[in-house]
């Protein structure tokens, strides 16, 4: 082969040609056709930035774009990277071949490399996951899996969907719910969407849904209901995203409660926590490949029985107050008193916060946070709960350790309220809210990409909170239980952006029953494509108690079976988006391709049918200008970036040219104008951060009305009715579910990314060997679970099913299995109960089980199929 | 955490015959300045893989890896005999197998880090990166974004002969572009294995 730029021929579509004719199957192996040479540009090549699609980490990547026909070459001066190829170790200039894509960009094909920017301030060095490392997977291209693409606005007529105009779909969605709210009241009109595809679009359709249209049936993300996430944290005023990176390296000890960073939010973990040296105490019923970390590094592995959280929290703290090792200098300086709680409006605060004084009676008043008792409660050996107690918060000389506290869903996804409380209240007592080595936060899942355009009318809510243990009835007030709602018939017309809904609630077999009936289930059906008689049947179906469901998506998903109307969105690469990661980095993701087909952003469809319901305020020119509005909405707040849009405005700039200036690094949030400059914030709530121009900037203190954190009061009594109620009985095992390294949320990327498909071709049960040894259970086996205990939403008690190809490991313990949450059509929460946590109103995730059997065999047993059964504890 | 083994030695006709010692593979990166394809090659194509002759299987002890670099003199391998039958595996058992020892995450070496209790190739000491070796090199846990690369092997009676390269090796952006090619490479006996472009 030669040096020099060279042109390539037609004989690159081989293996895309045979990837795209593999579908979905076990028939793994056979069609694992990695290459051997990749495409890299010339030095001529266009450069965006852009940051990853996925994990809250949010590595910034940049997109090089060139003509199809030319390619660059070996020589620094023949590629864009100024690189000699090959290229030496953590080059951050590699092109892996699953970096690379063709697209349409104006028109004509073009080459495009997504790599991982080692000029960014998160990625430092070009690293990556296994999930970023893959964005060149992403983009629509008709040769590859990615052809499945939705691609213009459909309507379901004698059951099919026919392709329909913009016009006459958005004048659809518009008329119907118009409909639905002048008949039965805002209510009757839904929205379930996603919390984090961007604050363009987030902003939009919140400012249309709680804004103009005010109703109370709106839930987001993993939510029944329009309620937080780790509750307890925030409640105790602490920003679960305070932190910058560099924070994180400080730590001498590191908490980690339900997540393994490794898997979920890899660069954090492998660029910041493992280089900054902490030990690490990993609290998860798994030992996943962050807990194998801790413990050959000399960090601990608190291996729980699911659901114990609150007493494992509670008992640490509790050591740590009978040796009198808690933090009193953060306390005296940072927490509450009882005078400032009286100024706290909050029920939540009122009935469970309070001072440092409350707090310690609490723990000390419940004999069940005594160590010995706790080690039984939870299954964790005593003397590892007085080692984890002893490396928190024993004073190493005259110093204490600077220990941090992470929490994620393993934490909040079951027992809301008592698991997230006792968390912060354990951080707190170790003085560790927001400062550098010092932080309570979470790990978080997705970026930070709401944005809202109008806060949720709790008030119109009629669901009340009753006190768990003492049966009280009080007028506290609950967000509206949004699947309940649905399932009770209430909702006419509801609305789904970017949310497959039906399938990965809890109880999901229910509620989809449920749908199911109420639309393609339903006796009316639309058997005409004329606008007037689409809306007057659709109309006729709701008028007899149905529903008509319209759905903004990408691709096609379970959902999509039962819709009346779709609408194709345009997304990440193809439409210029912003929002920020987990350091609250606001960035811009670049528009780089065209969109496939006539696919719009999510803003525009919103902005479309809001204008065509009579709303005004919606007609947008472009992506930027809905940027540019939202501003005003983060005014004061932690995400406040007005000041960006003003510095633009005094630099000739839009917001979104102002962000591509700003490339991959971006700015973190609150960003303000210092000495006429842009000027960041490196974190939230530490008193040393000063503010010399007097901006009254409020990010030093806490989220509270004295601006002092609060200790919440995380009670295992709140839990343990419902952990008695459902635990696993006889056979029964804990079937429990999350995330895993590859994957990321419903897989519409992942089920269009074949090497992603081949380590993970179905979904799996995690189980120990000798729960697999006592039902005759080996890798590669059918395995069925059947959980008769899952009440649904109505209060019905239903039985869940699932199937899964076993997968043996140590990695859970005796008792414990675990699965994909959401793998499409085998979506694990189908076993889980919809009981939702008393004080927040959320589901519990956690609390899945079931008898477990074998069905027979898989093909993935094979040797030559590419799954792999190796137990990942294994370091 | 692994064992680390650092007892791999290398294996090479050449070098066994000159009592070398294999610094050639544990030099893992030529300069960068060195990239011309330059030596005693020319009968050796840059689109067709060459062969290498890397040992006689009845000499492998079963879980002892042995070194090699293949196709290029800087591309560093591992040949092991798994004791289990693995996908691509040849020999008797179907157990022989040889793999790149560059992490394609970012380029690590895993070499000394064979785990034959469970036949994975890791963690690698950058990111923690573990190779199944039954299942064509596909991720136990990996930050990579390709499976690790796998030799394609073949049988000659007792001897294991090298014949290409599933994947693309780490650094690269073509398998046989960069750098000399192994010692004692030699042409293909039939028409090859080709490149497949990406």
């Amino acid at each position: 082969m030669t040096d020099k730029p060279r042109r390539s021929l037609f004989d690159k579509s081989r293996r895309e040609f045979l990837t795209a004719a593999r579908t979905p199957s076990l028939d793994t192996g056979s069609y694992d056709l990695p290459v051997d040479e990749v495409p890299i540009p010339p030095a001529d090549a266009e450069v965006l930035p852009t940051a990853c699609e996925y994990c809250i980490v949010g590595c910034g990547y940049k997109v090089y774009r060139w003509p199809y026909h030319s390619e660059g070459g070996a020589k620094p001066d023949h590629n864009a990277f100024n690189e000699q190829f090959p290229t030496g170790p953590v080059s951050g200039k590699w092109v892996s071949p699953n970096m690379h894509n063709v697209v349409r960009h104006n028109g004509e094909p073009h080459h495009v490399v997504i790599l991982p920017d080692g000029e960014t301030a998160v990625n430092r060095k070009g690293n990556h996951s296994v999930r970023g490392g893959t964005l060149g997977l992403k983009p629509y291209n008709p040769k590859r899996p990615t052809a499945e693409r939705l691609q213009t606005p459909m309507v379901r007529s004698r059951g099919m969907l026919h392709a329909i105009s913009w016009e006459d779909a958005t004048t659809i969605a518009a008329e119907l719910g118009r409909y639905a709210i002048d008949k039965w009241g805002e209510e009757a009109w839904g929205i379930k969407y996603y919390s984090y595809q961007f604050w363009e679009n987030t902003y939009a359709l919140t400012k249309w849904a709680y804004g103009a249209v005010g109703t109370p049936a709106g839930a987001e993300h993993d939510k029944n209901t329009a309620a937080n996430d780790a509750t307890g944290v925030d409640d105790a005023g602490v920003d679960g995203f305070s932190y910058g990176y560099p924070d994180v390296m400080e730590a001498d000890v590191i908490v980690i409660s339900g997540s393994d960073p490794y898997e979920n939010h890899t660069i954090l973990f492998t660029e910041w926590m493992a280089p900054g040296g902490a030990k690490i105490i990993q609290i998860n019923p798994r030992k996943s490949p962050t807990a194998a970390y801790a413990e050959r590094t000399g960090g601990l592995h608190l291996q729980l029985t699911p659901g114990t959280d609150s007493v494992l929290n509670n008992a640490i703290a509790r050591y740590i107050l009978e040796q009198g090792w808690e933090d009193s200098d953060f306390i005296t300086n940072y927490t509450v008193s009882s005078e400032d709680m009286m100024k706290e409006t909050s029920w939540r605060r009122k009935r469970f916060g309070g001072p440092f004084e409350d707090y310690k009676a609490f723990i000390l008043s419940d004999d069940a946070y005594r160590i010995e008792n706790a080690a039984e409660i939870t299954g964790v050996p005593a003397e590892k709960l007085i080692l984890a107690a002893k490396m928190l918060a024993k004073p190493r000389g005259t110093l204490r350790p600077k220990a941090s506290f992470f929490l994620e869903k393993g934490n909040y996804w079951s027992f809301n309220f008592p698991n997230t409380s006792s968390f912060s209240g354990l951080a707190l007592l170790n003085g560790a809210s927001g400062r550098p080595g010092r932080i309570l936060g979470r790990l978080g899942g997705h970026q930070r990409g709401m944005m809202k355009g109008a806060g949720y009318p709790l008030k119109k809510s009629g669901d009340l909170f009753v006190h768990p243990v003492t049966g009280e009835k009080t007028e506290d007030k609950l967000p509206l239980h949004f699947d309940r709602h649905a399932m009770e018939g209430n909702l006419r017309y509801c609305h789904v952006i970017g949310h497959t809904w039906v399938t990965s609630m809890s109880a999901g077999q229910a509620l989809r029953e449920k749908i199911h009936s109420f639309t393609r289930g339903h006796e009316k059906q639309v058997d005409s494509l004329d606008r007037d008689e689409i809306i007057a049947q659709l109309k006729a179906r709701m008028d007899a108690g149905g529903m008509a469901l319209v759905v903004q998506e990408i691709y096609p998903n379970d959902l999509t079976e039962y819709v009346d109307l779709v609408l194709p969105a345009a997304t990440w690469g193809e439409t210029d988006l912003t929002r920020a990661q987990g350091e609250r980095r606001l960035r811009i993701y670049s528009k780089f391709y065209d969109a496939p087909g006539s696919a719009k952003p999510d803003w525009w469809i919103v902005g479309q049918i809001a204008t065509k319901m009579g709303y005004e305020g919606f007609a947008w020119k472009d992506g930027n200008a809905v940027f540019e509005e939202a501003a005003a909405r983060s005014k004061g707040g932690h995400y406040d970036y007005t000041q960006v849009i003003e510095f633009a405005r005094s630099n000739g700039l839009s917001g979104h040219e102002q962000l591509r200036a700003l490339s991959t690094t971006g700015i973190q949030l609150p960003a303000r104008v210092v000495d006429g400059k842009l000027t960041g914030t490196v974190r939230l709530h530490d008193k040393a951060i000063t503010d010399p121009e007097n901006h009254n900037w409020n990010v030093t203190k806490h989220k509270t009305k004295s601006g002092k954190a609060i200790f919440m009061r995380g009670d295992w009594r709140m839990a343990e009715p419902i952990f008695e109620e459902f635990k696993p009985k006889d056979d029964e095992l804990w079937v429990l579910n999350g995330r895993i390294n590859h994957i990321w949320q419903t897989m519409y990327d992942d089920l269009r990314k074949p090497y992603i498909r081949e380590r993970w071709p179905m979904n799996w049960l995690f189980i120990n060997f000798e729960d697999a040894k006592a039902r005759g259970i080996e890798s590669g086996d059918l395995v069925h679970v059947t959980n008769d205990q899952v009440r649904d939403q109505l209060g019905r008690m239903t039985k869940g099913v699932l199937s899964l190809v076993a997968y043996l490991t140590d990695e859970v313990a005796p008792g414990v299995t675990y699965t994909y949450a959401f793998y499409p059509g085998q979506n694990s929460n189908t076993v889980v109960p919809a009981v939702v946590d008393p004080v927040t109103a959320v589901y519990n995730y956690k609390i899945g089980k079931g008898r477990v059997e074998k069905a027979g065999e898989t093909p993935l047993k094979s040797v030559d199929s590419a799954m792999s059964f190796i137990p990942r504890s294994i370091g | 955490m692994t064992d680390q083994k650092d007892s791999e030695f290398c294996f090479s006709r050449r070098l066994a015959m000159k009592g070398a010692a294999c610094g050639v593979m544990a030099a893992s990166f030529v300069p960068s300045d060195i990239v011309e394809a330059a030596t005693g090659e020319a009968d050796l194509s840059r689109d067709i893989y060459p062969e290498l002759r890397i040992g006689n299987a009845s000499a492998l002890i079963e879980g002892e890896p042995l070194a090699f670099a293949y196709p290029l003199k800087q591309q560093p391998n591992l040949l092991v005999k798994l004791g289990t039958t693995a996908r691509r595996g040849v020999g008797v058992d179907r157990d022989i197998v040889a793999y790149s020892t560059l992490c394609p995450h970012m380029g690590g070496s895993l070499r000394g880090r064979y785990r034959h209790d469970v036949n994975a190739l890791g963690p690698c000491p950058f990111h923690f990166s573990t190779f199944d070796l039954t299942k064509g090199g596909i991720p136990v846990h990996a930050q990579a974004t390709q499976n690790l690369p796998q030799i394609v092997l073949r049988l000659d009676g007792d001897e294991i002969v090298a014949v290409g390269v599933i994947g693309l090796i780490y650094g690269q952006r073509n398998n046989l572009e960069g750098g000399d090619f192994a010692e004692d490479a030699q042409k293909p006996s039939g028409s090859g294995r080709r490149l497949m472009r990406g």
